[in-house]
């Protein structure tokens, strides 16, 4: 019984709170007294931008996903008789301005208890961006044209020789940045830590392995540039040099090879065909030839006097 | 009650009616056809990373079909057989809304023929590699499923509930490799398959209501890699020269131990479950709040990691033309521990036969691994901005704050702490309509940034060893104490400025952008550490018609990187 009152308590207040409406904001003055007319009046006149919405998702909301407010034209523009019944006067219609606060909080009338939600919070808001300067309402437009807009700098970086496959086509900005939430969770999955916005993809990096790489719990971006790098895996520096940041050079770095091409070792006949370079080469090339599990492993490596934490294995 | 509920809930569904205009019904279809062609020749894994270039048909397909009762959408685009991308969205009345997207294609690995390992010296150390699999092309086949569905009732319009699946796949090979060391280092290239599938599965609820919404998710990830790890004979370890064993008691296993497995790829799960509320206007501020709570497991080591961290951020606007906006983030991070026992063999030959490395050198291999991880992190971010008269644009000041205290990681000797403080200043305006101005200048000041202590040898770090070939010798002090301080590549101090304009002419843009970047660590170190970099763009994008777009970019970038590094004299 007592779940019973619980239940229909809970289904009552859902209804009550659900049928509550908002306000319409930034009606222009004059229509304060308008009516909504309905989308095909809209279309008499504006034929033109009615038949590019036809297929819009705009144009076919339900009510109830608006909290009341007209659906269709008037959803955003506001009761339309006014506006009718003076012949088109656009000082009786809600116009949206580049950059102006009243676009935004159109929008958000609907999109602020959504995906939107913290719009406010974030860097673009700061910056003034508006709405209408990623999405145009009216038409259809890639998300990646929109963004390079201001971002050209990141999307020419793309072009570098490794890069994350956004120039191809096969992700978009939108797989790792959400632009309408802010700070870190403007990251998607970055409300953790940025790492996490890339272990949604590269999770095998994750672990926690058993021996780690502290860098790798730090920060992915202590050694990749995610959006684009000259060296290779997205690497913010090539290899040794990125590594011989932190670490010294390995033991037998300095060594001079032998002179001749072949050596007799222990009663094998071993190559050497880089002669007294052969060592340098081995030990200051490339540190992952040797330590492959750079990311982390659960394996200790052969080596006593390293603990197994040669990340080798 | 259930019942009751239900049949509510069935009947709110099927009776009410969903849209109080009807939307005008429409077909439409789209193909497109096309071909392709593309040549390459050496490192396609760089030219053609993720492309196909055997050429072919290319072949897109889009529909829409709007009814009263809902919507369809599907959009499907295929270039040869790796390529591919498909979309399908639909609606049933706005009341159940989904849609789901898969994408594939191939990616090229590369394939190191490490020419480069090989070498002897006149002691007959030695150097060498075996590629298993020589000139093989490696490559992987990634395919990645999204799919949301939500349900929204009109009798209950507040309440938003959604299901949401991605699953990725990577299939293929790709080069693995490993070192057998003191027989020499040798490095054994093997084709090791991948078969890795990440599963996302997940639910939502959204509560919307004119003055707050409540969002909570639950979603479970789980990497499975399905292929078994490889394994490795490891050489025997004899010394290489004289082929006796006498460093046996220096590695953990050799070729006794028969074939050993290399390359696991655990499997690991993970729990991730969010709750966020927003109240859009409380005094005028915008307010989110969230909680984050995660747990990833790694079932082979059977490690888990704990994560909970909770956000705010509030932002208002103070009359028209300043706006502020602040946002904080506490979270902390633990893993567990893990005690590290490392077998340790007896050597087998020459003076130390019979003993341990460590009944020999008095070191203790085994450990108790703490995390790095482990860490409790506090950040704040200040955002002030102003609107500028006229179209001057707006100024805004920005300051973030982060501290780290790490549970065990030394960043410096016995510190555990990061701190940094970042100050900007930017700037952005529209003079004019289609013109776009940024500057921006921030400094920042880092103590203790993330460094590796003992990375590299200072008198304040490490120890003091002797080479165990001559106890009495002094060269590991002497020449260690002068190598570099700063093992890092973070700085404590750096600026940065940018500065970008664009022009947007109908449906061409053109865009310059400039970046320096200046850093440094002068930590009170022996030596500094120090990074300049500079990048200028140069941008052109064009769509003169919806069919048809190109773009040009020019990059250019400089980076100076300065650390002083040495070699070591001591042979190991």
């Amino acid at each position: 019984m007592r779940r019973r009152r619980w239940s229909t308590a809970l289904l009552a207040l859902a209804l009550l709170a659900g049928g509550g409406t908002i306000a319409a904001r930034g009606a222009p003055e004059g229509a304060a007294t308008a009516v909504p007319v309905g989308s095909a009046v809209c279309a008499d006149c504006h034929e033109e931008t009615a038949a590019a919405m036809a297929n819009q998702v705009h144009m076919r909301l339900a009510p109830f996903e608006t909290y009341g407010r007209p659906v269709g034209c008037e959803g955003c523009h506001g009761p339309g008789s006014a506006h009718v019944e003076e012949g088109g006067d656009p000082a009786l219609i809600r116009r949206f301005g580049a950059g102006e606060p009243a676009t935004a909080e159109t929008c958000l009338a609907c999109h602020g208890m959504g995906a939107a939600r913290e719009w406010r919070a974030t860097a673009h808001a700061a910056e003034g961006i508006g709405c209408e300067s990623c999405h145009a309402v009216h038409t259809a437009r890639a998300p990646l044209a929109s963004c390079r807009e201001c971002h050209a700098d990141v999307e020419a970086s793309f072009r570098l020789p490794s890069h994350h496959p956004v120039r191809e086509g096969h992700m978009s900005c939108a797989s790792c940045h959400d632009v309408h939430r802010a700070g870190e969770s403007a990251l998607v999955g970055g409300e953790q830590r940025l790492n996490d916005t890339c272990y949604r993809c590269h999770q095998a990096m994750e672990g926690p392995h058993i021996f780690e790489h502290p860098p790798v719990q730090e920060s992915c971006a202590n050694c990749h540039e995610p959006h684009g790098s000259v060296a290779n895996n997205l690497l913010v520096a090539n290899e040794p040099a990125l590594c011989l940041q932190c670490h010294e050079f390995h033991f037998h770095a300095g060594y001079r090879g032998s002179a001749g091409h072949e050596q007799d070792v222990g009663g094998f006949v071993r190559t050497n065909p880089w002669g007294p370079t052969g060592m340098n080469r081995a030990f200051t090339t490339n540190c992952t030839q040797c330590h492959s599990r750079i990311h982390g492993s659960d394996l200790p490596s052969q080596g006593v006097p390293s603990s197994g934490r040669g990340l080798v294995r | 009650m259930r019942k009751i509920l239900f049949l509510l809930l069935l009947a709110a569904f099927v009776t009410v009616p969903a849209l109080a205009t009807d939307p005008p019904e429409t077909s439409e279809v789209e193909l497109t056809l096309g071909g392709w062609d593309a040549s390459t020749d050496e490192a396609q894994e760089v030219v053609s990373e993720y492309e196909d270039t055997d050429g072919g048909l290319l072949v897109g397909l889009r529909a829409e079909l709007h009814r009263a009762a809902g919507s369809l959408l599907l959009s499907s685009h295929v270039r040869g057989s790796a390529q591919q991308r498909h979309e399908l969205e639909f609606d049933l009345q706005r009341r159940v809304r989904s849609r789901t997207s898969f994408v594939s294609f191939y990616r090229r690995l590369s394939h190191d023929p490490m020419a480069n390992l090989e070498a002897t010296t006149a002691h007959g150390r030695v150097v060498r590699h075996d590629d298993l699999d020589p000139g093989r092309q490696y490559g992987f086949d990634y395919r990645d499923l999204d799919h949301r569905t939500e349900l929204q009732l009109p009798s209950l319009p507040a309440l938003t509930l959604a299901f949401t699946f991605r699953q990725q796949e990577r299939s293929g090979h790709r080069q693995s490799l490993t070192i057998s060391h003191c027989d020499g280092c040798h490095v054994t290239g093997q084709t090791r398959p991948v078969g890795e599938r990440t599963r996302d599965v997940g639910a939502e609820a959204n509560l919307s209501f004119p003055r707050w919404a409540l969002k909570a998710s639950h979603t479970q990830r789980r990497l499975t890699e399905k292929t078994e790890s490889i394994g490795l004979l490891y050489d025997r370890a004899l010394q290489p020269e004289q082929r006796t064993a006498i460093f046996t008691n220096r590695v953990s296993f050799d070729a006794l131990n028969g074939v050993m497995p290399v390359d696991l790829r655990p499997d690991i799960k993970k729990e991730i479950t969010r709750l966020q509320a927003t109240i859009p206007d409380a005094a005028g501020f915008a307010l989110n709040a969230s909680g984050v709570w995660s747990q990833t497991t790694n079932e082979y080591a059977n490690l888990d990691t704990d994560y909970s961290g909770y956000l705010l951020n509030a932002s208002r606007r103070f009359g028209p033309r300043v706006k502020l906006q602040w946002r904080a983030r506490a979270y902390s991070t633990t893993t567990d521990d893990y005690f590290v026992d490392i077998v340790e063999p007896v050597a087998q030959a020459g003076p130390h036969a019979g003993r341990t490395y460590r009944e020999v050198y008095g070191y203790d291999p085994d450990f108790l691994r703490r995390s790095s991880l482990n860490r409790d992190v506090l950040e704040s971010s200040l955002d002030l901005g102003l609107k500028l008269q006229g179209k001057a644009g707006t100024v805004r000041f920005l300051w973030d704050y982060q501290a780290i205290d790490r549970d065990h990681y030394e960043v410096a000797d016995g510190k555990t702490d990061t701190t940094s403080h970042v100050l900007g200043l930017a700037w952005n305006a529209r003079p004019v309509k289609g013109v776009r101005l940024e500057a921006k200048a921030r400094h920042g000041e880092v103590d203790n940034p993330f460094m590796l202590p003992n990375g590299v040898y200072s008198p304040a770090f490490g120890q003091n060893a002797a080479s165990p070939l001559a106890p009495t010798s002094t060269q590991y002090y002497v020449w260690r104490a002068s190598r570099i301080g700063d093992s890092t590549n973070q700085p404590s101090s750096w600026t940065e400025l940018r500065a970008k304009g664009s022009v947007v002419r109908g449906n061409t843009t053109a865009s310059l952008s400039y970046r320096w970047w200046d850093g440094e660590n002068d930590d009170g170190s022996l030596t500094d550490w120090s990074r300049n970099s500079q990048t200028a763009t140069l941008t052109l994008w064009s769509m003169p018609s919806p069919l048809v777009q190109w773009s040009v970019a020019y990059v250019r970038h400089d980076q100076e990187l300065d650390f002083p590094a040495s070699i070591a004299l001591f042979d190991g």
